[in-house]
């Protein structure tokens, strides 16, 4: 506690400032993901031929961008100190309204908004919870989960919705994600560094009190934060169904954790306050990379935990270190 | 407010398990005045067994939450210790007396890792647990090669299915670990080196407590707990397969929540998780009564785990308006 209240990155409102322009690059929060990152595709490029295909790109820029659109609004989640257990949830019932309004007929884009729509009112539900009922973030995410998912199943009877229509499956199986990750990275990143909502979003991590006290609703900021989250994995898991042309109650299975693992791996200190979006992205995009490397040397995909588990640990004794090191100072 | 009347209130104050227990008997007299062919005996006794691997994991859950942290990598524990036992068993044919220890202690050394990178680490309990959760099960896909392991000894599968005194031998197990633990939890003094790690971490370290090697042991614990729950779990499947215990986190923490224990840790009650995991079954087999497809358990579930939390908060605020 005392050591947090000496750092003066956290008592100063703009870590930018201190990371970008008075740090040295490698002390940024970030340095260790991108290294890796870097490592990794250098590591491939070189060493195999079928790394470079465009085709294999392709693929990571897909599977990256969903798992990153993701993972983003989970970040935001977790600088606000809270957690999101219910985006894989959200994401598969996102996925079944918009998949089942698109086999019902409706033009694309209407049934995409409607399906965001479920995934901003799951956020709510969420949101909701959390701030009027003042429950913990963990536990509530947690009962949506199960909730959300089972809802999903129930109303669709297990029945997936297929085919979907081709002009929106093009667009999700090309560049579909990789634009919308790119979209959301850039609009949440400057929102993050430079717009009042952003930096309340940090500030309530930081210290919640302490921004309550100062006169700002922190229970309307975390309202929007949940509620941006469930739109965000509404939207992975509307392109998830684009890009497989079929929307399931069981799709994006798992992936709250691989959302976490990711923001985890970005940097983003988990009791929040600290972190940034670039991160979370980058975090995404080694997850997804890592994958494709070890699918590329034939590993099969169990074992992928046994990797992704490791570099998880790898991330947080960075952070440690970190924390270690500033601490001296 | 006189100290008379303060006494007074003091008598009507609701013990925590308050919420888990209005929920169970509601629900249980829901499904009893609908379908009479709840309350036979065969119905309870199926009821209570299907509790038991679940409630080995979740006893443990609730030491492990009591210190305000959680373990999410319990479920994949419990399939690598799985394979473990028939891997041991089936290929290399060990003998069960051996084989069950070793088991065990395979669980051990998943806690003990946990353990060492959270207390000694200073790494937070979810990223330690979701690194084992990842690793644990990749570890048991990549021992069994992903298929499953049978034939396991008759020995083994007995166990699973026979019963003493007219209780499942798995039941008694379960139950022996809930007692056992809640004794450890409240009149044990490191049940009380754990919740006072919970309550104030500082304060606990500054009166004597050693936080690192007790926080260290929770963990051990729930691994150890998780080795043990894998052995029912195969022997009650009769083969161990490598994604046993998925999902096993999820309801254990959920029974522990219901229960009444807060998860920011500090109190923790055993017989409201004992009587969490009794609801969580009961809205299981309501939902088989029904006829309906195994979501609504989730569905009911979620519904019942935030009901629980909000007749917390109303018992809470009861209270300190009482004081």
């Amino acid at each position: 506690m005392a050591e947090k209240l000496l750092d003066p990155r956290m008592t100063t409102p703009s870590n930018l400032k201190n990371s970008v322009f008075q740090n040295s690059p490698l002390r940024l929060r970030e340095a260790p993901a991108l290294v890796l990152l870097l490592v990794i595709i250098a590591w491939m490029f070189l060493f195999k031929s079928t790394f470079r295909s465009l085709e294999n790109i392709g693929q990571i820029g897909q599977q990256a961008g969903i798992l990153g659109i993701m993972a983003c609004g989970e970040a935001l989640v977790i600088l606000t100190g809270g957690v999101d257990l219910s985006v894989g949830a959200i994401a598969a019932m996102a996925a079944c309204v918009a998949g089942g309004r698109m086999s019902a007929g409706m033009p694309w884009q209407l049934a995409v908004i409607c399906g965001l729509g479920a995934g901003l009112a799951g956020g709510w539900i969420n949101g909701a919870l959390i701030t009027y009922r003042k429950l913990p973030p963990i536990l509530t995410t947690l009962a949506t989960l199960l909730g959300f998912r089972a809802f999903t199943n129930i109303i669709t009877g297990a029945v997936p919705y297929t085919p979907l229509s081709a002009g929106f499956g093009k667009i999700a199986s090309s560049y579909g994600p990789i634009v919308s990750f790119v979209l959301v990275v850039v609009v949440l990143a400057t929102v993050l560094a430079r717009v009042r909502f952003g930096r309340r979003i940090v500030a309530i991590g930081c210290n919640e009190q302490a921004v309550r006290l100062s006169g700002i609703s922190t229970d309307a900021v975390i309202r929007r934060v949940y509620l941006l989250s469930g739109l965000l994995a509404g939207a992975a898991g509307i392109l998830i169904s684009g890009a497989s042309n079929s929307a399931q109650w069981n799709i994006a299975d798992g992936y709250e954790l691989n959302a976490i693992a990711a923001v985890v791996i970005g940097g983003v200190r988990l009791s929040g306050g600290e972190g940034s979006i670039i991160g979370a992205a980058l975090g995404a995009i080694i997850l997804v990379t890592m994958q494709k490397s070890l699918f590329l040397y034939g590993r099969p995909q169990e074992q992928y935990g046994l990797v992704i588990g490791a570099v998880i640990l790898l991330a947080a004794f960075a952070e440690q270190f970190r924390r270690f090191r500033e601490s001296k100072n | 407010m006189t100290n008379v009347n303060s006494r007074f209130k003091m008598a009507f104050r609701l013990p925590v398990e308050t919420g888990v227990i209005a929920l169970l008997v509601v629900i249980s007299l829901w499904l009893a005045r609908t379908f009479p062919s709840f309350h036979t005996g065969a119905n309870i006794s199926d009821i209570f067994s299907n509790c038991s691997e679940t409630g080995i994991v979740a006893a443990a859950m609730t030491l492990v939450i009591a210190t305000g942290g959680i373990d999410i990598s319990v479920g994949s524990v419990v399939g690598l210790c799985g394979v473990i036992l028939g891997t041991l068993t089936v290929n290399h044919s060990w003998s069960l007396y051996t084989a069950i220890p070793i088991t065990i202690l395979a669980g051990a050394f998943c806690g003990w890792i946990n353990g060492t990178l959270i207390s000694r680490f200073k790494l937070p309990p979810i990223i330690a647990t979701l690194a084992m959760f990842s690793a644990a099960r990749a570890g048991a896909y990549v021992l069994s090669g992903g298929d499953s392991i049978s034939g396991l000894p008759d020995a083994l599968t007995n166990l699973g299915y026979g019963s003493w005194m007219g209780v499942p031998i798995s039941v008694w197990i379960a139950g022996t670990i809930l007692v056992l633990m809640g004794i450890l939890l409240k009149k044990t003094r490191f049940g009380r080196q754990i919740l006072s790690l919970g309550g104030n971490r500082v304060a606990a370290q500054l009166s004597g407590v050693n936080i690192m090697r007790t926080e260290a042991s929770v963990y051990v614990i729930s691994g150890m707990m998780a080795g043990l729950a894998s052995i029912i779990v195969t022997a009650r499947g009769a083969t161990a397969v490598p994604d046993a215990g998925q999902f096993f986190e999820l309801r254990a923490i959920t029974a522990v929540v219901v229960g009444g224990t807060p998860v920011i840790g500090g109190r923790a009650t055993m017989i409201g998780t004992a009587l969490g995991l009794l609801t969580m079954r009961v809205v299981q087999n309501g939902v088989t009564l029904y006829k309906k497809d195994g979501m609504w358990e989730n569905l009911v579930m979620a519904v019942v785990l935030l009901l629980a939390v909000e007749v917390d908060r109303w018992r809470r605020t009861r209270e300190m308006k009482a004081s």
